[in-house]
């Protein structure tokens, strides 16, 4: 994931997606646990919304698969979306397993995971939320957190016209191109990042105003 | 008539001719008589018949007429002789029927006479073996009685040791309800201590993970602050959320309990004492409420 202008005195936080009928679900969070643990949720209330279709519309959900169709879950799924302390340096095991068990999976829509790695926030303006903006193709992929979205957008101008487009042989590539040129392929996007409950306060607490100030 | 008409009737052959003309006419004539004479005679016959005929028939008939009446009187008297045997027979029966039950009837109560005759003498050897058996019993009574005699007075025994029994008994068994009172204090003790062990240890472990995780969000808020060209604010009391006692939070202690009581909601720790390591007012909402800032007025 891009890091470029890191900075000690940035906030940062463990950024991660993942991708699922062609859609990118990314999550925020203040530790890696933490933003395992979201995503480890979101597949578990994928399985959860799929059983409700099947009970209450079998044919349905039979015959018009729902983008989180074919989502099942396994106990380390359960354990990673569970409150339950977990050996950091085994984290990245369990999850590893759980990425090779869905993306070795045709029946289920999840095609793509992005590990959560701590990656800084860039942006002045500070809002009650924060904007991710991600590229990804195979095993390429490249993401970019901001607190505004215009930030963000202009990041993923540059990153495709210097990095992505001169990559695949087209030095400044427009987005628009890079969309047509993914499309299948791989996705670009950008959208507010869901985040953590401490990470939702920090930002809270960063809009504060100090009338003294 | 010429001469050969008279020759013709002077010759012997017509005359011969002539002659056996007569003669024929005359036999037939005689016989046309006989002939009607004997006719004559058939028809007064047949008329005599006819006649004799008609009353023979006719006294015929009156016979036939006095036969008929004379059979019906005979039919008459064949029905009536044979009601006669007929009522006879049936009496013959009825008679025969009656004999026939009461001879059947005498059987049976000669076979009952028999019986009874029999029964009588079982009965009798009925009432001898009683008699003998009466006599068992009467010694076997008095037997019994000098028994249960002996069995009174052993029993007057036994109740009174009973009773002294049932007091130690009642003795032992209070004692053992009060150990068992104390066993389940002792239980209930020690469940409560491992409840109060299992929970300060989900306590101790939220303890340990909440400082750094708050440091780190503490800097991470810095870091915004600074992004934004905000001064630290974390000094700064809240208007929004207080210290049980009243007094506000700053921003710093707000940070510090809302990380700790995520943590220990995360670790499962009872709510008693998530609200005694942190001591706010309206911690119900304490994490949801808006956060705000005390305006500070100038000196």
């Amino acid at each position: 994931m891009a890091q470029t202008d890191h900075a000690s005195s940035r906030m940062n936080l463990y950024a991660g997606w993942l991708t699922v009928d062609g859609q990118c679900y990314p999550f925020g969070a203040e530790t890696k646990r933490r933003c395992l643990q979201m995503i480890a949720q979101f597949i578990c209330s994928m399985a959860e919304k799929h059983a409700d279709l099947q009970r209450e519309e079998p044919d349905f959900a039979l015959l018009c698969p729902y983008w989180y169709s074919g989502v099942y879950i396994s106990s380390d799924i359960r354990r990673l979306a569970s409150d339950e302390a977990i050996d950091p340096d085994t984290l990245d095991e369990i999850m590893q397993d759980v990425v090779d068990d869905y993306l070795g999976n045709q029946a289920t829509k999840i095609t793509a995971f992005v590990l959560p790695m701590l990656v800084p926030v860039f942006g002045q303006m500070v809002g009650d939320t924060l904007f991710i903006a991600m590229l990804d193709k195979d095993d390429d992929f490249a993401g970019y957190v901001t607190t505004e979205e215009e930030v963000a957008e202009r990041w993923l101008t540059d990153y495709v016209a210097q990095v992505f487009g001169p990559s695949v042989g087209k030095p400044g590539m427009s987005v628009d191109a890079a969309k047509k040129y993914l499309k299948s392929k791989g996705l670009i996007h950008i959208c507010p990042l869901p985040l953590s409950p401490n990470l939702k306060m920090v930002l809270s607490l960063a809009a504060l105003t100090s009338q003294a100030a | 008539m010429g001469p050969e008409e008279l020759a013709i009737i002077m010759s012997p052959q017509f005359i011969n001719a002539t002659f056996r003309a007569g003669e024929d006419w005359y036999h037939s004539m005689v016989a046309r008589n006989q002939e009607a004479r004997r006719r004559n005679d058939f028809e007064n016959a047949n008329a005599e018949l006819v006649r004799v005929n008609h009353l023979l028939i006719s006294r015929a008939q009156e016979q036939n007429l006095r036969w008929k009446r004379y059979a019906e009187t005979l039919d008459q008297r064949i029905e009536v002789l044979v009601r006669q045997v007929n009522a006879r027979g049936e009496f013959g029966e009825r008679v025969a029927g009656e004999l026939d039950v009461a001879s059947r009837n005498l059987e049976a109560m000669t076979t009952l006479c028999s019986q009874k005759d029999a029964s009588i003498s079982h009965e009798r050897q009925k009432l001898a073996a009683l008699h003998a058996e009466n006599e068992k019993l009467r010694a076997a009574l008095s037997a019994a009685e000098s028994d249960r005699q002996r069995l009174h007075e052993d029993n007057a025994a036994f109740l009174s040791a009973a009773d002294h029994f049932e007091q130690k008994c009642k003795g032992l068994k209070s004692d053992l309800a009060r150990s068992q009172q104390a066993l389940h204090e002792e239980e209930a003790e020690h469940l409560n201590l491992s409840h109060d062990l299992r929970d300060a240890r989900l306590v101790n472990e939220a303890l340990s993970s909440a400082p750094l995780l708050a440091l780190s969000l503490m800097e991470q808020t810095r870091a915004l602050w600074a992004a934004q060209g905000k001064p630290s604010m974390m000094e700064n009391s809240l208007a929004s959320h207080y210290r049980v006692d009243g007094h506000p939070l700053t921003v710093r202690e707000y940070l510090w309990f809302a990380t700790l009581m995520r943590e220990m909601t995360a670790h499962n720790v009872p709510d008693h004492l998530v609200s005694a390591h942190c001591p706010v007012a309206q911690r119900g909402d304490f994490l949801t409420r808006p956060v705000t800032i005390q305006e500070k007025r100038p000196d």
